[in-house]
C-alpha cells in the first residue's frame, strides 16, 4: 500500500536545510495560469463576479477586469490598481483573447488587522501545542 | 503482545527523514525507536479496535451530558464565555474531523484501560500513519499492522469539502524548534490538498484580528476555515480569545469548540460517575477521597506527562515537573503497566469518525512524557 504525501516531504527538506522555520505559502497558485478575468467595483476592488454577471442593482458601478496569464491574481478586497500588488491587466480585453473565470483558490477576502500576536503566548510558556 | 529486540536499518535516520519525520532523535538518543518492535496477536489487536470504538461512543454520551450542564462545563475547564459557543457548536453539529487518539494502558491480557484522550492537538500522527508503515513494509512485508491512519484521515476531508466555504483551509500551529508541530500540521495539509481544498499556513502568533472581530491571516486574508495545532484552552485564555466571539461563526474552527468538553481530564470523572466499572475505564474523580488503593494525579489541562504524580501506598513514586496548574486535579485509578524490556508502552489507538484507525506505541517511564520514544508494531498470526 503506497501512502502518497508531498507537502510534508517537502517542507521536511527545506526545515533541514534551513535553520529557521518556514511556514509559508509556496504552494499556492496565486498568479493567473490564463487570461483571466474578474469583477471589480469602481475602486477598482475585486468583488464577487456575480457582481458583474447579474448585473445586481444597486451598490454602485461593477466592471470586468482582465488578468494577464502570468499576473499575479488578485483576492477580494484586493485593488487592481495597488502598485504593490503587481497585478497586470486591463479595464479593456484584447480582441480575439478568450478569458477565463477566477480559479476558486482565489476567491479569499481581505480584511485589515488591527492587532496580531494575541494568540500563541501559551506555547512561550509551555512549548507546542501538540498532545 | 510481547515485545521483539531489533537490528536498527542501516541510515534509518535517513529513512524516516525521507518521509517528514525530522525530530527522530535529540541529544539524549532516538525518539523513534526501531531497536524493538511489539507483535501482538490478531485477538489482542481486535480487543484494540473495540474498546476504541467502544470508548468513542462512552465520550458521544458523555458530550450529551456535559453541554447541557454549567457545572460540568467549568469542571472541564470550559470559561464561562465559552459556555455558548460549546453548546452551540456541539448541538448544531458542525463539520469535525472528530479525530483523536486514545491512551490505552494494556499489558496483553485483559481489557485496554482508557489513560486520557487526545482530541484536539492529538501528534504522533505522521510517525503511525506513515513512518512505521513503511518501517514495516521494509522490514516485515509480510506481516500485518494496524493502520488505516492516512486513508481514514484522507476520507475524513473529502467528507468534509462540502461544508467548507470556498473549499478553503487556513493551518496554524507554533513555531517550535523540532519541527514537530510543523510537520504534523503540514501532514494534516497535505491530506487536506489531497482532498481537494486549497490551503495555505499560518503561524499562530502570525493571526490578526480585524476591527469587527473576524480572523486574518498574515496577508490580511479572512480565514474562514482554521485547522490549528493549538489547543483551544491556550486560545480561549489568550488576548484574543475573548475578542473572536462575536464573530465566532464565522469561521470554521478544526477541531470545534465542543472538542473543550473531551479534551481535559475532568471528562474522566464525568465518565467513571456515568459507566461505573465500565471494562475500559479506570475509576476516576476529581476528589483524592474516592480512591481507595493507587493512583495516579493528572491536572485537568496538561500536556505530555507534565504535572503528573504517580502515588502508591500514599507515596509519590514519580513525579513529572512542569509549569501548568496543579489546583485542579483529576485522580485515576493507577493501571499495572508492564515492563516489557525497556520501558513501560502505552497505546495510543487512533479514532477518525467514532472508528478504530491506527496504533501507535510509546515507551518511557511509569508517566509518559516527551522524553517517550515511539516503537513500531507488527500483528502476527
Amino acid at each position: 500500500m503506497n501512502k502518497q504525501f508531498a507537502l510534508t516531504t517537502a517542507m521536511a527538506a527545506t526545515l533541514t536545510s534551513l535553520s529557521a522555520c518556514s511556514s509559508g505559502n509556496d504552494w499556492d497558485g496565486s498568479y493567473a495560469d490564463n487570461d483571466t478575468r474578474v469583477c471589480v467595483d469602481e475602486a477598482g476592488n475585486r468583488v464577487d463576479d456575480n457582481r458583474c454577471n447579474n448585473h445586481i442593482r444597486g451598490g454602485g458601478y461593477h466592471g470586468w477586469y482582465y488578468v494577464n496569464r502570468g499576473s499575479r491574481m488578485p483576492y477580494y478586497g484586493d485593488s487592481v490598481n495597488d502598485p504593490k500588488l503587481g497585478i497586470q491587466g486591463s479595464k479593456t480585453p484584447v480582441a480575439g483573447k478568450s478569458y477565463a473565470s477566477a480559479p476558486a483558490h482565489t476567491n479569499l477576502t481581505r480584511s485589515a488587522a488591527m492587532s496580531r500576536g494575541g494568540f500563541g503566548s501559551s506555547s512561550r510558556s509551555f512549548g507546542g501545542g501538540r498532545s | 503482545m510481547h515485545r521483539l529486540s531489533l537490528t536498527p536499518r542501516k541510515n534509518w535516520q535517513h529513512a524516516v527523514e525521507e518521509l517528514g519525520l525530522i525530530w527522530h532523535s535529540d541529544a539524549d538518543g532516538p525518539y523513534w525507536d526501531e531497536s524493538a518492535c511489539y507483535s501482538f496477536t490478531l485477538a489482542e489487536i481486535e480487543a484494540i479496535e473495540a474498546a476504541t470504538e467502544e470508548v468513542h461512543g462512552l465520550y458521544r454520551e458523555a458530550g450529551a451530558k456535559i453541554v447541557n450542564d454549567e457545572r460540568l462545563l467549568a469542571e472541564c475547564g470550559v470559561p464561562k464565555s465559552y459556555h455558548d459557543v460549546v453548546r452551540s457548536a456541539w448541538q448544531a453539529g458542525v463539520p469535525a474531523l472528530d479525530y483523536g487518539r486514545f491512551d490505552f494502558g494494556y499489558n496483553g491480557s485483559g481489557p485496554p484501560k482508557l489513560f486520557e484522550f487526545n482530541c484536539d492537538t492529538p501528534t504522533s500522527m505522521l510517525e503511525t500513519a506513515i513512518v512505521q508503515w513503511e518501517w514495516k513494509e521494509a522490514v516485515f512485508p509480510k506481516l500485518d499492522q494496524l493502520n488505516s491512519l492516512h486513508e481514514q484521515l484522507l476520507a475524513r476531508w473529502q467528507v468534509l469539502v462540502p461544508n467548507i466555504p470556498d473549499a478553503a483551509v487556513w493551518f496554524t500551529h507554533t513555531d517550535d524548534d523540532a519541527h514537530e508541530d510543523t510537520i504534523t500540521a503540514t501532514y494534516m495539509r497535505d491530506l487536506a490538498v489531497q482532498a481537494g481544498l486549497n490551503t495555505r499556513a499560518v503561524l499562530i502568533d502570525q493571526i490578526g484580528i480585524d476591527a469587527g472581530g473576524r480572523i486574518v491571516d498574515q496577508e490580511d486574508y479572512l480565514i474562514t476555515a482554521l485547522f490549528k495545532l493549538y489547543p483551544w484552552e491556550w486560545l480561549a485564555a489568550e488576548e484574543f480569545g475573548q475578542k473572536i466571539l462575536p464573530r465566532f461563526t464565522e469561521t470554521l474552527w478544526l477541531e470545534p469548540v465542543w472538542k473543550m468538553m473531551w479534551s481535559n481530564k475532568a471528562v474522566l470523572a464525568v465518565l467513571w460517575d456515568m459507566f461505573p466499572g465500565h471494562p475500559n475505564l479506570l475509576a476516576s474523580s476529581l476528589d483524592p477521597r474516592a480512591m481507595t488503593g493507587d493512583y495516579v494525579a493528572k491536572p485537568i489541562h496538561a500536556r505530555e506527562g507534565a504535572n503528573i504524580e504517580v502515588v502508591s501506598r500514599g507515596q509519590v513514586i514519580e513525579r513529572h515537573g512542569g509549569g501548568y496548574n496543579r489546583e485542579n486535579l483529576l485522580f485515576q485509578e493507577r493501571y499495572p503497566l508492564r515492563d516489557f524490556g525497556k520501558g513501560y508502552p502505552v497505546l495510543g489507538s487512533w479514532s477518525v469518525a467514532g472508528l478504530a484507525a491506527g496504533l501507535g506505541i510509546r515507551e518511557d517511564g511509569l508517566i509518559t512524557g516527551n522524553r517517550a520514544r515511539f516503537v513500531p508494531h507488527v500483528i502476527e498470526g
